[in-house]
């Protein structure tokens, strides 16, 4: 439904509007949307604005959450496929 | 092609060394105008003998031998982008087209297709950059022709390059020397040009820093065939990106091709941009980039010469030739998993989705 | 906990951790384990377009059991676009003085104005058709490149084609509060999923046992929008879009399914909250309205769609340019005949049990939008959906 990528904020310009880290360069994008942005934050960029930004505590959170689901490899057969890689 | 006589001159002008600040219908009528054309600006700049003798044909010395001969049109838009412009595109693109057949690209004739009212500075720019990419490459332009077109017919600017180059007795290069086992390679990282053109193109406003790629590859190409004569076929890879040549590769081939994902080389930028537009990087534009096939026991001597190449620093083996499943160019990830490199159809655009 | 994790917990938050070929492996484990557990085929469904790419390019199919699969649904701006929209577009971009800025994502889109004198047969017009024609359609990467372009060009008037789903349009929103120039307007085409999925359960035949539900859209709407499917015995979880991501949210589906009590979780829960962005949501709804829609080929569903509310009508372009245009040709001819899209969309058949999918119908030559675009689930198929077994290497 809609592409988003993370990217972190490396300026706050005004209320609307950031400066986001891209690849070593950066890129203006769209920040009215979300409230108290600091320099480091990272936010999720969608078409050019930011639908919102990832906190540190929900980031450990959802971590938490999908260690929850691991389970060491070898504990269980899975179909074997495809040849060790080159 | 059109041409009418010209009521009126303009003054002459600053920064460019012709009289017009812009080209006429005139320039390409083959009177007064397009003789000083030629003369002050293409033999001044191209500045060979051949050239100089403004014949109706240029009188080369041919070592005897096998020839390859090429052509290709060339238009580009916006003509100048980070990175290059439409002459060095036009003067690489068929040296390449020549160098991975094998043999040594050594001339080249231009053709340009002008639009009337075409800035005069802006195509002295183009020929002085068509130079200095044919000087690069050592090849010289010995034959050209110009036409105009009537305002409003054209985009611009349009280049047709045709080249010359000799082959090597010993050189036998193709898609039925390749087999199942062999190594695939391409000198550095991929999708450069699709990404700095776009960067540049009307509505998208990015602040993209990254550069074309472009450039004449014989150099590169000859280093490595010296270090690995088990070469078995090289393409340049240009519009479509890898995706493309890998199926021209095994198009009805009794072999596949596999593309490790992760061995493939990316810009940090254009794998960041490529992303946030939703495109892909390999099917995206390259202009310097050759994609090569070798024996597995002489890929590492190739990677090695192509390392040691200003072209070739980022140089890998991303894949190799598989015996099944035949005629599939296909993409192994990092999960192990595998899919389809599909050959693409239309040209990237920026998605949402 | 293994190591990699614990070490990579240590930091706030690393996209990096999302790719991990480590934590990929070790969820399979985990999600062939469920299967096996649950001894009987599992449909999934995920209704993002996005996710389809995602799973396509990383070709997660190919990780998961026999048992289990995943279907795309309703979930891709191209595909449930109606018709009626890409023919406003196609129409305004061919009126004098008029630019359409659309997303790439619509271009290729056939709408269904027949293409007069076209050699393949019964082909509709899209806006690249447009303008091979003489009309004014650019790519454009965001809804403020459309405001720029205005800006720029003041002597024109400038259509934004505002189409997919509340990602997308609560930035329209915000840009339209702003204020923008007169001679911009948008066309609207967004979508809005909930009362789509509603209606899934209630198909005949209707097998998919959970959702992973959009990242992205949700992050704006909360994840409460969705609250009424488990009463339906539907299992949801927020889906991200890196392996790590799509892979946690299926092993959710898969506990949630094990355990026969189907609820929300929230895999994805570093973006997504159960309330949503409040302060997007405000802005939305201040601008745009919930208005009934056509979802191409489907039907058309109460309170689907986002529609502009009184205050903004004058960037409404079907209000502005009403008088200019044609209504007979808005509506089009019929969806071309065969085409089985709609069925495609919510699950009913799959693309190769459509009659034209691979013949009539392909990628370079569409037939229908499910082909057309890259997220399409036809399109995916033709691409990416080759038998595991015609994938298998063999070196030599």
């Amino acid at each position: 439904m809609c592409l988003g990528i993370p990217h972190q904020v490396v300026e706050v310009l005004d209320r609307d509007s950031c400066l986001i880290r891209l690849g070593g360069a950066t890129q203006h994008c769209f920040v009215g949307l979300i409230d108290e942005l600091h320099v480091g934050d990272w936010v999720v960029v969608h078409a050019g604005f930011a639908i919102d930004k990832i906190a540190p505590d929900d980031a450990r959170a959802n971590l938490e959450l999908i260690e929850r689901y691991l389970e060491p490899v070898g504990s269980d057969p899975l179909p074997s496929e495809g040849e060790p890689r080159a | 092609m059109s041409n009418s006589s010209e009521a009126t001159l303009a003054p002459p002008r600053g920064r460019s060394t012709s009289r017009y600040d812009t080209v006429r219908l005139a320039h390409g009528s083959g009177g007064k105008l397009t003789l000083e054309l030629i003369e002050e600006l293409f033999v001044a700049t191209f500045s060979n003998e051949p050239l100089r003798e403004l014949t109706d044909a240029a009188i080369l010395a041919n070592p005897g031998g096998r020839i390859a001969f090429a052509t290709d049109s060339h238009t580009v838009k916006p003509a100048f982008f980070p990175g290059g412009d439409i002459g060095r595109l036009a003067v690489a693109g068929t040296i390449n087209d020549l160098a991975v057949m094998g043999a040594r690209p050594a001339y080249l004739s231009a053709a340009f297709l002008l639009e009337e009212g075409y800035d005069m500075e802006e195509l002295e720019r183009v020929v002085r950059s068509m130079k200095a990419t044919a000087d690069e490459a050592g090849v010289a332009i010995v034959a050209g022709d110009t036409k105009v077109l009537e305002r409003g017919h054209g985009d611009g600017i349009f280049i047709n390059t045709t080249g010359v180059g000799f082959l090597p007795d010993h050189v036998e290069l193709g898609v039925a020397h390749v087999r199942p086992g062999d190594k695939v390679l391409v000198n550095g990282t991929l999708g450069d040009h699709g990404i700095a053109v776009m960067s540049r193109r009307e509505g998208l406003d990015l602040a993209v820093e990254l550069v074309s790629d472009v450039a004449p590859l014989n150099g590169l190409i000859d280093a490595v065939m010296q270090a690995a004569p088990g070469v078995r076929f090289m393409r340049d890879v240009t519009r479509g990106g890898l995706a493309a040549v890998a199926n021209e590769v095994v198009l009805r081939q009794p072999f596949g091709l596999r593309v490790f994902d992760v061995a493939v080389p990316v810009h940090e930028l254009v794998e960041q941009y490529s992303e946030m537009l939703g495109i892909d990087p390999m099917l995206s534009a390259n202009e310097g980039k050759v994609l090569i096939i070798v024996a597995p026991e002489q890929a590492e001597a190739a990677l090695g010469a192509m390392k040691a190449h200003p072209l070739g620093r980022e140089a890998a083996i991303i894949g190799d030739i598989v015996r099944k499943p035949e005629g599939v160019a296909l993409v192994e990830t990092a999960y192990g998993s595998r899919r389809v490199l599909e050959m693409p159809i239309e040209e990237q655009l920026p998605r949402i989705c | 906990m293994p190591e990699v994790a614990a070490a990579r917990s240590a930091l706030p938050y690393d996209p990096a951790t999302y790719k991990d070929p480590e934590l990929v492996a070790q969820l399979r484990v985990r999600i062939a384990r469920l299967a096996d557990t649950i001894a009987r085929p599992v449909k999934l469904m995920h209704i993002c377009g996005t996710h389809e790419h995602e799973i396509g390019r990383y070709a997660l199919r190919d990780l998961l059991p026999p048992s289990v699969s995943v279907l795309a649904g309703p979930g891709c701006p191209v595909c449930v676009c109606d018709n009626e929209y890409i023919n406003l577009a196609i129409q305004l971009s061919l009126q004098p003085g008029v630019t359409v800025a659309s997303f790439g994502d619509m271009l290729a889109v056939p709408g269904s104005i027949p293409l007069e004198g076209e050699r393949r047969g019964d082909v509709r017009m899209s806006l690249l058709d447009a303008r091979a024609r003489g009309g004014d359609v650019r790519a454009v990467y965001s809804v403020f490149d459309a405001k720029k372009m205005a800006e720029a060009n003041p002597e024109r008037e400038v259509v934004f084609f505002s189409a997919g789903f509340e990602t997308t349009v609560v930035a329209v929103a915000a840009m339209l509060r702003r204020g923008v120039p007169d001679n911009l307007s948008i066309i609207e085409a967004n979508y809005y999923t909930p009362p789509a999925t509603s209606l899934l359960p209630q198909l005949e035949g209707f097998d998919i046992e959970g959702f992973i539900l959009p990242g992205h859209a949700v992050t704006i709407t909360g994840l409460r929008v969705y609250d009424h499917l488990p009463a339906l015995g539907i299992a949801c979880a927020s889906g991200g879009f890196e392996p790590v991501d799509v892979l946690a949210s299926v092993a959710s589906l898969l506990e949630q399914i094990e355990a026969g009590e189907p609820s929300v979780t929230n895999p994805y829960g570093r973006l997504v909250k159960w309330e949503g962005n409040e302060r997007a949501k405000e802005e939305l709804h201040e601008v745009f309205e919930l208005a009934p829609m056509r979802w191409r080929g489907i039907a058309e569903i109460p309170a689907s769609g986002y529609k502009l509310r009184e205050p903004y009508w004058h960037a409404s372009a079907a209000r502005r340019f009403a008088g200019r245009l044609d209504p007979l040709a808005l509506q089009g001819a019929e969806h071309p005949k065969g085409c089985r899209c709609a069925e495609v969309t919510l699950g009913q058949i799959r693309p190769n049990e459509c009659g034209v999918f691979g013949t009539l119908c392909t990628p370079d030559s569409p037939y229908g939008p499910c082909m057309v675009s890259h997220e399409g689930t036809c399109r995916a198929w033709y691409a990416y959906g080759m038998h595991k077994e015609s994938l298998r290497v063999e070196l030599v």
